[in-house]
């Protein structure tokens, strides 16, 4: 607007709505008004209605005068409620193992990858496959695989004469189950995106310090990891917040059980909303998730801030 | 080489020592080549067939009769080839009907998202216009908030436009997507003003533009995205369960994890329901597998 006037108080002959930067605003807003529109409906609206909603009492049924203000009720519940309190710890226990297996694995592998130079294009592709896989189907097949007497893991084991375990059924492994086939199916993006982050560090750096005599663990800790730190700050913030809303292998593989040991955020909002018909204390639980992931996400801008971030956001 | 111009000072014998010398030196950094080279290949080895064997034993107990999956001791391969249990499966999750609910709405999403995303991408990486970047950050800000916190809102927002049941409440929350316009603006960045500049003074109009200039540039990340979206949607479970409930309706994730808690003891079936719904993405992804990891290299790099 300030363009406008002053363009309408220093030309005489052509008004500003003949000027080509004028017209080129109204194209550009013109251009955005659909993006615009949609986003308001779709992203920000929700967002705050989602806020807004927390303090309500609502089934979801019926007029949206139905809902009841009940203040902040909802959330001294959800400070007293075991179930929700478990799958929040167990959403935790998931994305630490997930996220921490899958970057070190990833990583690992990307290494291993980076010291080859025959079939590099169909090694890779190959890791990558099972991410491209869908997730409802290998959660069937996963869960199958874990059958405790002749599914194919405890067969396989039982080759080398390890007893069979009881993946899913016993408490105390099932998250791990879960976790160990959800890092199977993402390993290969973890390991594209470091082998991308590697091939992108200069091969004089490493010159450098092998004719100063730095050894390859030096060189590790030295080049690679700081130079790769853009590249991490990437793959944490996406792992996070993807992996704390993890819903589909659990739904399929365990539907939060054995003794509520594999119930997860998401899946606990799901039956709070869809089968407890409580969508404003459903909203609260989303709610606190949302603070947790806002917080860590910054936590994790703040310490990998000096890696070039202005590069990615 | 500079041995041997070295050698017309120095005494004979000298030479062949080092020589010697030089060809023990070469031949261990040869072995030591070659160990390294044996170590890592293990390693991606042990790998490759850790990743493979869950995918080539579901396809093979697809084919198996119930008790042959659940054998002891392990059976591997099929005894008799039961391509029946195909047809069988179809059945008993309503295949066709199922499948072409998917097709269609992860089709409709992924064709909407190439046109909403490449139209963000050149109002926001090539139009000139006040605020703009403002905006963008704005858009971009979405990225940082996790998917399901709109997730009931949304819910509501579509129960109340009567689209419960219906290919709209599928497809319409999912148009356009902040991730997607990211990365055609990153792309569009590499498009030369130049030729905007030029088709402007031929007169050309800002859509113009757009449809034959932008468009048309654009089909390597316009391959990436369509990959990324129809691989998203194609696997989309929580929102189909909350928005089809009417059997007709369901799509393929939905009717699989149906499959586990109705035919909860014929895996046979399971696996072969299992299989079908990996064909289409390997079909995509034998096509394109190159611009699929290229593209999440890019992903990767750029942000």
């Amino acid at each position: 607007m300030a363009s406008s006037t002053a363009a309408l108080s220093t030309t005489h002959r052509t008004p500003f709505w003949r000027k080509r930067s004028f017209r080129s605003g109204v194209t550009g807003w013109l251009f955005a008004a659909p993006i615009l529109i949609y986003f308001t409906v779709f992203v920000f609206g929700p967002i705050i209605a989602s806020l807004v909603m927390m303090f309500y009492d609502w089934n979801g049924f019926g007029p949206l005068s139905q809902a009841k203000f009940v203040g902040l009720a909802n959330m001294q519940e959800v400070m007293r409620d075991e179930k929700f309190l478990g799958s929040f710890r167990n959403t935790f226990m998931y994305a630490v193992i997930v996220v921490g297996s899958g970057v070190v694995f990833g990583l690992l592998l990307a290494l291993v990858l980076n010291g080859v130079t025959k079939f590099v294009g169909f090694v890779r592709s190959t890791y990558y496959l099972p991410v491209m896989l869908p997730m409802t189907a290998m959660s069937l097949l996963w869960g199958l695989m874990y059958q405790p007497r002749y599914g194919f893991l405890n067969q396989v084991l039982a080759l080398v004469n390890i007893p069979p375990v009881r993946w899913l059924i016993n408490p105390d492994t099932a998250l791990l189950s879960i976790c160990l086939m959800v890092v199977w199916k993402g390993l290969g993006w973890y390991m594209v995106i470091f082998l991308a982050g590697l091939k992108s560090i200069p091969e004089e750096f490493y010159e450098a310090a092998k004719v100063d005599g730095a050894t390859a663990w030096q060189r590790f800790w030295g080049i690679t990891l700081p130079l790769l730190k853009p590249t991490l700050l990437f793959v944490f913030v996406v792992t996070v917040i993807g992996s704390l809303q993890v819903f589909t292998p659990i739904y399929i593989m365990t539907q939060g059980g054995p003794a509520n040991a594999t119930s997860v955020v998401v899946y606990w909002v799901y039956l709070t909303a869809f089968q407890f018909l409580r969508l404003g204390y459903a909203s609260t639980q989303v709610g606190l998730l949302f603070l947790v992931i806002l917080v860590i996400t910054l936590i994790q801008l703040r310490l990998f801030r000096d890696g070039g971030i202005r590069s990615y956001y | 080489m500079s041995a041997t111009a070295s050698t017309s000072t120095t005494a004979t014998p000298k030479r062949h020592v080092i020589e010697r010398q030089m060809a023990s030196v070469q031949r261990r950094r040869l072995v030591r080549w070659f160990m390294g080279q044996l170590f890592l290949w293990t390693i991606i080895l042990a790998g490759l067939i850790f990743m493979i064997t869950p995918g080539i034993w579901m396809i093979l107990a697809s084919f198996k009769t119930q008790s042959e999956i659940s054998a002891i001791p392990l059976r591997f391969f099929p005894e008799v080839w039961r391509v029946s249990n195909y047809p069988e499966a179809a059945a008993a999750m309503k295949f066709w009907a199922v499948f072409r609910n998917s097709l269609l709405i992860t089709g409709a999403i992924t064709v909407a998202n190439v046109f909403t995303c490449t139209w963000g991408g050149y109002t926001f990486g090539k139009l000139r216009w006040p605020g703009r970047d403002v905006v963008f950050m704005l858009l971009l800000s979405t990225m940082m908030i996790p998917g399901f916190l709109t997730l009931i809102p949304r819910y509501v927002l579509v129960a109340k436009m009567g689209l419960l049941n219906s290919y709209g409440g599928m497809i319409i929350p999912f148009l356009t997507g902040t991730f997607g316009i990211f990365l055609t603006k990153q792309f569009m960045l590499g498009i030369p003003d130049e030729l905007i500049d030029a088709a402007t003074v031929d007169g050309s109009s800002a859509f113009g533009i757009y449809w034959r200039i932008i468009l048309p540039l654009s089909k390597p990340i316009i391959a990436v995205l369509s990959i990324f979206v129809f691989d998203w949607a194609w696997d989309d479970l929580l929102w189909g369960i909350m928005i089809l409930t009417d059997r007709e309706m369901w799509t393929l994730p939905i009717a699989i994890a149906n499959l586990r808690i109705q035919q909860s003891n014929q895996y046979e079936l399971q696996m072969a329901g299992s299989t079908v719904a990996i064909i289409p993405v390997i079909l995509l992804f034998l096509v394109l597998q190159r611009h699929i990891v290229q593209g999440v290299a890019l992903s990767g790099l750029k942000g």
